[in-house]
């Protein structure tokens, strides 16, 4: 294939669009509904990843050591969670911070709580921070084999709802995306098909001539992709503004669960257009490619 | 240069024979008129001589390859070596009539400058000139036919194949089209042609095989013998 088939190819396929722009137009909008329908998909996808690694990185254990342990013991007990790879922070957390920590959440109490202060019950404890919460059961039972680790804190069912429900949205927005993908492309195939049907006359012409296979499909390609990527900007657009008019219906920065807030626009749209636009290069050239196999046979 | 060895050619489920027992031997330089009635099993034999049908069995040999042979990938690049003629010209309407011919060029992948420079040479060649411009539909079928003429010989094929190309014009533009492709012939390309016309092919005088049924019933030099006479 030589350089200079690449200015007959563009000219075919932009002839050929311009030639069926009424179904041009049609797939380019069925591109679009497909990519606004995934697109919201995506934004929620993303939105519970943000929110659920912005809890998780909030996530902390609670190593509580045995009572009346030896200062060497609890030396040890810091140095062998520091050692710990999974971890990124390790936080001493004495017997008065804890009661100063409790009487700061039971305000009306504090004073029985200060009453307390001369036999204080409460334990000492490591609040330790993780690097991935998905290490945070490792990271537990790690800390439970060390001596004069009394027991371990860390919101077990808490931790495994969260993550299941990441599982959860990440499978359907695979389910979601492969459905979609699926009709965008049937859409597309009969598009192009419409078009190579118009242009059947032409193709076995140019296998007369004596033109490769590939000579006849690539500008089906540049239409399909031209197509798919055209939607797929047009798409973009749509997403984008109703992102931006949803982050600022909600004013952006309000907390939503536990601290959390929506994934600023600058960390959704660069991945969702980058998706789309190879979303659009594949649905319109395997659509294309599909709509031209039964025409090549002559 | 193109030989059929005992080629026999049945559609699908169809039980009678297209084409049966057929053995041709066609030299280069030839002027070939494939007769007989409609249905006698012409346009078959062009086909296969195009790679378009597959025999049933038999050998097509051109240039002494077997075409039957022939690897699906290199169909392209054997017919370059074969210019097509039909009934129906077959011009895309979109493309200018220059159009239509720099596009065999370009399928090839000449290079613009050489389409520059043969295109104008062949439409002269066709007597076509000052048509470059024109779309098809405003052309007469006459010059349509030499708009496909002047495609089919674009890329210098040996082989220049006609399906009826006589078979939508009138007596007196049909002469002038012989005459072209006599011109062409005369250049040295082989030409096959099939017909039912015999007012041309008795003009001509030039080799005639005559199909019926499926089977070649004569091949002889000369007019279009009668099929009659012939049985
Ligand atoms: N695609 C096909 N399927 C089945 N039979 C066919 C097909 N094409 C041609 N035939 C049959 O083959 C025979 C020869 O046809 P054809 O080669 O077209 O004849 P001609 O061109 O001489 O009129 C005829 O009997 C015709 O009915
Ligand atoms: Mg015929």
């Amino acid at each position: 294939m030589k350089i200079h088939a690449i200015k007959y190819f563009i000219r075919d396929s932009a002839k050929s669009i311009k030639r069926n722009s009424l179904m041009s137009i049609a797939s380019i909008f069925s591109v679009i509904a497909a990519l606004v329908i995934l697109g919201i998909f995506l934004v929620i996808a993303m939105n519970i990843r943000h929110i659920t690694s912005d809890i998780e990185s909030k996530l902390e254990l609670k190593v509580f050591l045995e009572k009346g342990v030896t200062e060497a013991t609890r030396t040890n007990v810091e140095d062998l969670l520091k050692a710990n790879s999974q971890i990124s922070e390790v936080v001493f957390e004495s017997k008065d911070d804890a009661l100063n920590n409790m009487s700061d959440n039971l305000e009306g109490y504090s004073g029985i709580l200060q009453g307390l202060k001369d036999d204080n019950p409460l334990p000492e404890s490591f609040v330790v921070k993780v690097k991935d919460s998905g290490n945070i059961k490792a990271v537990n039972d790690y800390a439970l084999t060390i001596d004069g680790v009394d027991y371990v804190n860390y919101g077990k069912t808490y931790v495994d709802a969260l993550m299941k429900f990441n599982e959860f949205t990440n499978m359907l927005s695979v389910v979601v995306l492969v459905i979609l993908t699926t009709i965008s492309i049937f859409i597309i195939y009969n598009t192009i098909k419409l078009t190579v049907f118009s242009r059947r006359k032409e193709i076995s012409i140019m296998k007369y001539v004596g033109a490769t296979n590939w000579y006849i499909r690539i500008p089906f390609i540049i239409e399909g992709s031209v197509l798919g990527i055209t939607g797929a900007l047009l798409a973009v657009l749509v997403v984008r503004n109703v992102y931006y008019y949803m982050l600022g219906a909600f004013s952006g920065n309000t907390p939503l669960l536990m601290g959390a807030t929506f994934a600023p626009a600058s960390a959704v749209l660069p991945t969702i257009t980058l998706y789309f636009i190879i979303y659009g290069v594949v649905v319109g050239s395997v659509g294309s490619l599909f709509s031209i196999r039964r025409f090549l046979d002559v | 240069m193109i030989r059929f060895e005992n080629v026999n050619k049945t559609y699908d489920k169809t039980l009678h024979e297209a084409l049966s027992e057929v053995n041709i031997n066609i030299c280069e330089g030839d002027f070939v008129f494939v007769v007989g009635k409609s249905g006698a099993g012409k346009t078959t034999l062009i086909k296969m001589i195009l790679k378009e049908l597959e025999p049933t069995d038999g050998r097509i040999l051109i240039d002494q390859q077997d075409i039957t042979q022939l690897k699906r990938r290199k169909l392209p690049y054997y017919r370059r070596k074969i210019g097509v003629v039909f009934q129906d010209f077959r011009l895309l309407p979109e493309k200018t009539v220059y159009e239509n011919i720099a596009y065999a060029m370009e399928i090839v992948e000449k290079k613009s400058k050489e389409i520059k420079e043969r295109v104008p040479q062949a439409l002269k060649l066709v007597g076509l000139n000052h048509r470059g411009h024109y779309y098809p539909e405003q052309l007469s079928g006459g010059e349509q036919q030499r708009v496909s003429i002047a495609r089919a010989i674009i890329n210098n094929p040996k082989i220049i194949i006609c399906d009826e190309p006589t078979g939508n014009l009138d007596p007196k533009t049909s002469i002038g089209i012989m005459k072209l492709l006599k011109d062409i012939n005369e250049s040295g390309t082989t030409i096959i042609m099939a017909t039912h016309d015999r007012d041309i092919v008795d003009r001509m005088q030039a080799r005639v095989i005559t199909l019926a049924g499926g089977k070649v019933i004569s091949d002889k030099k000369g007019g279009y013998d009668c099929e009659d006479t012939c049985y």
